[in-house]
């Protein structure tokens, strides 16, 4: 049993090193491959986001090279074209930035053509130039609405988020099955709270913690968010609500503390009696001089 | 002891126009004192990175010569002033000395935590925005009133004295400074009046004097005493600094006196009197500092936290810091009441010598006190360059502190030119003064 | 009850873990979001309601202004800042002592975050201790400065003001933690010529006075993380604002009270009552052996750590 194991172990192991010298040789004919053509490969990602006020914004990223020697490229066109089928229609052409990123806006209320589903197909593309080849991808892009309630029922802070969609006769309906992230606006980054479903009626609750800081008046910025979703993209939808602990931003004083421009009052007052008595006397004695003076 | 007129004359022999080697001396120190004053313009011009000083010793002998020289100091005011107000008549002729040591170190001393400052461009900020919880203000208010009482009070002592050089027929001295010595004179004539404005100037003068060296030096001593630092978070620190600068102070004088003795033929008002007191005031200190040091160190001996083992552990390890510290506890405490405190070796020269031996171990002590507990912080220094784990001076700092005891030289070699080391006028006027100022009377029967 | 405190413990580190996952496409975004901070003229395509395709700037950041001398002594308003070090993932890649010396022009021998090799006991296995300024609610340094030049913030930050410094290194010895260092050496860069100094930046390097680490407050305000968090490839380090309980990583975001609570968080030398504001997480459960921290490092890196106790005994055997 023992010796069949160690075997069944032997083999595994032969089985994995064959497969990294494989992928090993692999690699090294590929580098070698490109050398050859001396062009880099360049890899092309987008990524769609909505924002809290509706507009959305598709944004691509353009890198070349692999690994570690990966590199963005900037001042690199992008022609930004919608799917049609058969067909495709041209939207625009971006120029990366330098960190080999372009985005493109879309304010809210702007409707792309779209399928039957709801879905519209945005390509992207990079032509490639001497040195670089060309890249290109495509992304599902698909609008969907966030609203967030609040609610206290018997002092339980409840958080209720209601996701709805377009169908294809033009009316909004509830998105089931979402998962949406719930977190706090910090001052770098969201503190996740917790993260919701949405049921039949496209909506999830939450029971919001208690122990959350707010501002002065315990006011939070909430935000809702969908990450990644397959064509509704990163979504972010915010709210503000008093339901923070409210911070006193008060500086507290510390019994005895010394560091600031204020010395204490005792010390003040010992510094000057001191002063006052000591040169009180110094000028004394001055003065008995000046009369000695003045006897002579 | 002589007619005081004679006396005078006898002394102002010595502010005649000096010899040769006089001036000789004198182009010697200045030499040495000017070349300190190049190694400060070198340190002012390249930074204070020509000193020793480096991130964790960030305080070397700059630190350790401001405390011992402003310790001199204080013990000078404390004698002279303590002599002057309970009018010990024997001592009298030692005043002056004790005055000079007060006024020369506290010139030469205070500098000296000015040649730390990295910025010395920026000094005025410490009044312009001067924070009064800064034991650094503390010390600067502390040592500038100290500086100004003190020159006074050496002013107000050389009054009668340079009353009588004005009065001195055929002084052979050039004619400015007799004019000098009728201006600071101030038309003293010796009337009965005139004696009491200036004993009850004197006497103010001292009384004032004692609690602000008392206090400056307390208030130096927290320089260190309010700091974390494990060696330096002492409570004993006030007083024991005391004790220590009273305790150097008297070993300097008595080294001064045996100077002058020697140097100007002063056997005369020099005894072997003077030395027998002040020797016996040194083993008395001896004993206090023995118990100030014995008690400082017990309390860390014994309870043995992990931070103060490391420090005292340094202090016996004959390659860090033991030598130094065997040399302070045997030149500070055991020899002196050996070769003092035992009657058997007890002569003016073996007193002087264990004085010098005093003086110089209580520089040590002071080093003691600033760099070794700089080296021990409580998170562990882990840096491979030499000079920032274990300080070691540099030329700057060595020259700076040889000029800086130059300058003390110079001053009193100066100052005795200008007027006689014995006060002369407080022999004479001995009966006037003997009545002491202070009436402390209870009420009732 | 111990092994269920450990299990607990693993859990919530994977949850912060996870958290951070799913925090990443938020993070790429704010990133996004910030380069519009070093390049505010630039402008983006944007598709309007109805169609028309038009170019606009990017939204200028109000963050870029530098702060005025007023600010920086007062602090950034309503906040308060907190640090937390995670001694279990730090490996000692000394990647934060780097970014911060080059943000502030400091040479190889200085360092404003250092790294010790520590040991709670000659027993227990040793670790990498990161030690930044731990910005003291109660500063000695601060305390003991005779001119004011080095203060506390309303936000926490300890400053120094190397325009007031007179270099007298009194909050050098009055540091407990030996944060500050002194510029012994004149320097001048070619690159500082047209730098205006700001105690914020501790730029133009002062000779003569006392530089430490300051929490960056010029990336706080534009609300960037310090430099060492980010350049932290292990995300050992966390910063925030406490007020607002919460503290980021640069990957991951937490609440500051459940980190602390549940990971028994610590401050360094507690005793002194200097009451930091820099937090420690115990090593336990570290991610790396500690000898990962060893490699690859410099020979007078390496020789640095020859004579803590751990290498001793070592050496003895
Ligand atoms: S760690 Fe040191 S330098 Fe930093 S605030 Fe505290 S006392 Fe000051
Ligand atoms: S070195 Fe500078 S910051 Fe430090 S105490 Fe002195 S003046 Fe203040």
């Amino acid at each position: 049993m023992i010796i069949k194991l160690m075997k069944m172990k032997n083999q595994i192991y032969k089985s994995v090193y064959s497969l990294i010298v494989g992928f090993l040789i692999l690699s090294l004919f590929g580098t070698s491959l490109s050398m050859a053509q001396s062009k880099e490969r360049t890899r092309l990602r987008s990524y769609f986001y909505i924002h809290d006020n509706g507009d959305r914004e598709i944004s691509v990223l353009l890198t070349a090279g692999r690994g570690r020697n990966m590199q963005n490229v900037s001042n690199a066109p992008i022609s930004m074209e919608v799917d049609m089928g058969d067909s495709t229609l041209f939207l625009t052409e971006l120029i990366t930035d330098a960190e080999g990123s372009a985005n493109l806006l879309v304010e809210a209320g702007y409707t792309f053509p779209a399928d039957e589903e709801g879905i519209t197909t945005v390509l992207a593309s990079y032509n490639g130039n001497d040195t670089l080849r060309s890249a290109s991808t495509d992304i599902e892009i698909k609008d969907v609405f966030l609203e967030i309630s609040f609610d206290i029922e018997d002092s339980v802070k409840i958080l209720t988020v209601q996701a709805k969609e377009f169908n294809n006769e033009g009316e909004l309906i509830p998105v089931e099955e979402l998962d949406i992230n719930i977190g706090v606006q910090r001052l770098y980054s969201i503190l996740p709270i917790d993260e919701i479903e949405t049921d039949e009626n496209g909506i999830g609750i939450l029971e919001f913690p208690d122990d959350i800081p707010g501002d002065s008046i315990g006011l939070i910025k909430i935000l809702a968010r969908i990450d990644e979703h397959d064509y509704f993209g990163t979504v972010t939808k915010t709210s503000s609500v008093n339901w923070g602990i409210p911070v006193s931003y008060e500086l507290k004083r510390l019994p005895r503390q010394l560091f600031t421009d204020e010395a204490p009052l005792w010390m003040i007052i010992g510094v000057f009696i001191a002063l006052v008595g000591a040169w009180y006397h110094f000028f004394l004695s001055v003065y008995k001089l000046v009369k000695l003076k003045n006897e002579g | 002891m002589e007619n005081s007129s004679d006396l005078m004359k006898k002394l102002a022999r010595n502010l005649e126009t000096p010899s040769r080697q006089w001036y000789i001396w004198v182009i010697i120190l200045s030499a040495i004192v000017l070349f300190g004053v190049y190694a400060l313009i070198r340190q002012i011009q390249e930074g204070q990175i020509i000193t020793g000083m480096r991130d964790n010793a960030v305080w070397g002998i700059y630190t350790a010569n401001f405390i011992f020289f402003m310790g001199l100091s204080y013990a000078g005011a404390l004698v002279s002033c303590s002599f002057q107000l309970l009018r010990i008549q024997w001592a009298k002729p030692l005043l002056r000395m004790a005055e000079l040591i007060t006024v020369s170190t506290l010139i030469v001393g205070a500098p000296y935590i000015l040649f730390c400052l990295g910025r010395l461009d920026r000094i005025h900020y410490l009044f312009m925005y001067g924070r009064i919880q800064s034991p650094i203000t503390w010390d600067v208010i502390a040592i500038s009133t100290d500086l100004v009482f003190c020159a006074a009070f050496l002013y107000f002592t050389h009054i009668r004295d340079f009353a009588k050089l004005r009065d001195l027929e055929g002084l052979k001295v050039a004619k400015w400074r007799k004019k000098l010595y009728a201006i600071l004179a101030l038309n003293y004539r010796g009337t009965p009046l005139q004696k009491k404005y200036l004993h009850q100037a004197h006497d103010i003068m001292a009384a004032i004097i004692i609690p602000t060296a008392v206090i400056a030096y307390s208030l130096l001593s927290w320089l260190f005493g309010m700091s974390l630092k494990p060696g330096w978070h002492s409570t004993i620190f006030g007083p024991y600094f005391v004790v220590t600068a009273a305790y150097s102070g008297i070993a300097l004088l008595i080294i001064i006196m045996w100077l002058y003795r020697k140097s100007r033929k002063l056997e005369d008002y020099i005894t072997n009197k003077h030395f027998n007191y002040m020797a016996f005031g040194l083993v008395l200190l001896t004993m206090a500092y023995g118990y100030f040091t014995f008690s400082e160190y017990i309390t860390d001996w014994y309870n043995q936290t992990s931070q103060m083992s490391a420090l005292l552990g340094k202090f016996t390890d004959m390659s860090q810091y033991g030598a130094l510290q065997s040399f302070h506890v045997l030149f500070t405490m055991f020899v002196p009441l050996i070769i003092i405190g035992l009657p058997w070796f007890r002569s003016i020269n073996s007193i002087t010598l264990v004085s010098l031996f005093i003086v110089i171990a209580l520089w040590v002590k002071r080093y003691l006190i600033v760099v070794p507990p700089l080296e021990t912080p409580f998170i562990p220094i882990q840096d491979v360059r030499p000079e920032y784990v274990q300080y070691s001076m540099s030329w700057v700092e060595i020259t700076l502190t040889v000029s800086g005891l130059a300058l003390i030289v110079l001053i009193f070699t100066i100052a005795s030119k200008i007027a006689p080391i014995i006060p002369v006028a407080e022999i004479e006027d001995v009966e006037d003064t003997a009545k002491p100022i202070i009436r402390f009377q209870t009420k009732g029967v | 009850m111990a092994s269920r405190k450990k299990s607990n413990k693993k859990k919530s580190r994977r949850n912060f873990i996870q958290s951070g996952l799913k925090c990443g496409a938020g993070a790429l975004f704010f990133s996004t979001a910030a380069t519009s901070c070093k390049n505010p003229k630039e402008k983006v395509k944007a598709l309007t309601q109805d169609g028309q395709l038009v170019e606009i700037d990017k939204p200028e950041a109000e963050c870029c202004k530098p702060a005025t001398p007023e600010e920086a002594r007062n602090g950034i308003p309503n906040r308060k800042f907190v640090m937390v070090i995670d001694l279990s993932r730090c490996r000692n890649a000394r990647k934060c002592i780097e970014k911060c010396q080059e943000a502030h022009h400091l040479l190889p021998g200085q360092e404003f975050m250092r790294v010790y090799l520590m040991q709670r006991t000659d027993k227990s296995a040793p670790y990498w201790f990161p030690k930044p300024c731990y910005h003291c609610n109660n500063p000695l340094c601060a305390s003991v400065c005779p001119v004011g030049a080095t203060y506390k913030r309303s936000d926490g930050i300890v400053l120094v003001d190397n325009e007031r410094c007179i270099g007298c290194k009194f909050c050098m010895t009055g540091c407990p933690y030996n944060a500050r260092i002194f510029i012994w050496e004149k320097l001048e860069r070619e690159d500082e010529e047209d730098i205006e100094y700001s105690p914020e930046t501790s730029i133009p390097v002062k000779e003569g006075t006392v530089a430490k680490c300051d929490f960056c407050p010029d990336m706080i305000r534009k609300k960037e993380l310090p430099h060492c968090v980010t350049a932290c490839p292990m995300g050992v380090i966390y910063f925030g604002d406490i007020n607002e309980d919460s503290v980021t990583n640069g990957t991951e975001t937490v609440s500051f009270s459940e980190l602390i609570k549940e990971n028994d968080g610590y401050r360094y030398l507690e005793v002194l009552g200097t009451d930091p504001s820099v937090y420690y997480l115990p090593a336990n459960d570290r991610l790396f052996p500690f000898e990962r921290g060893l490699d690859g490092l410099d020979d007078e890196v390496i020789e640095r750590y020859k004579d803590t106790p751990y290498f001793k005994n070592k050496r003895n055997g």
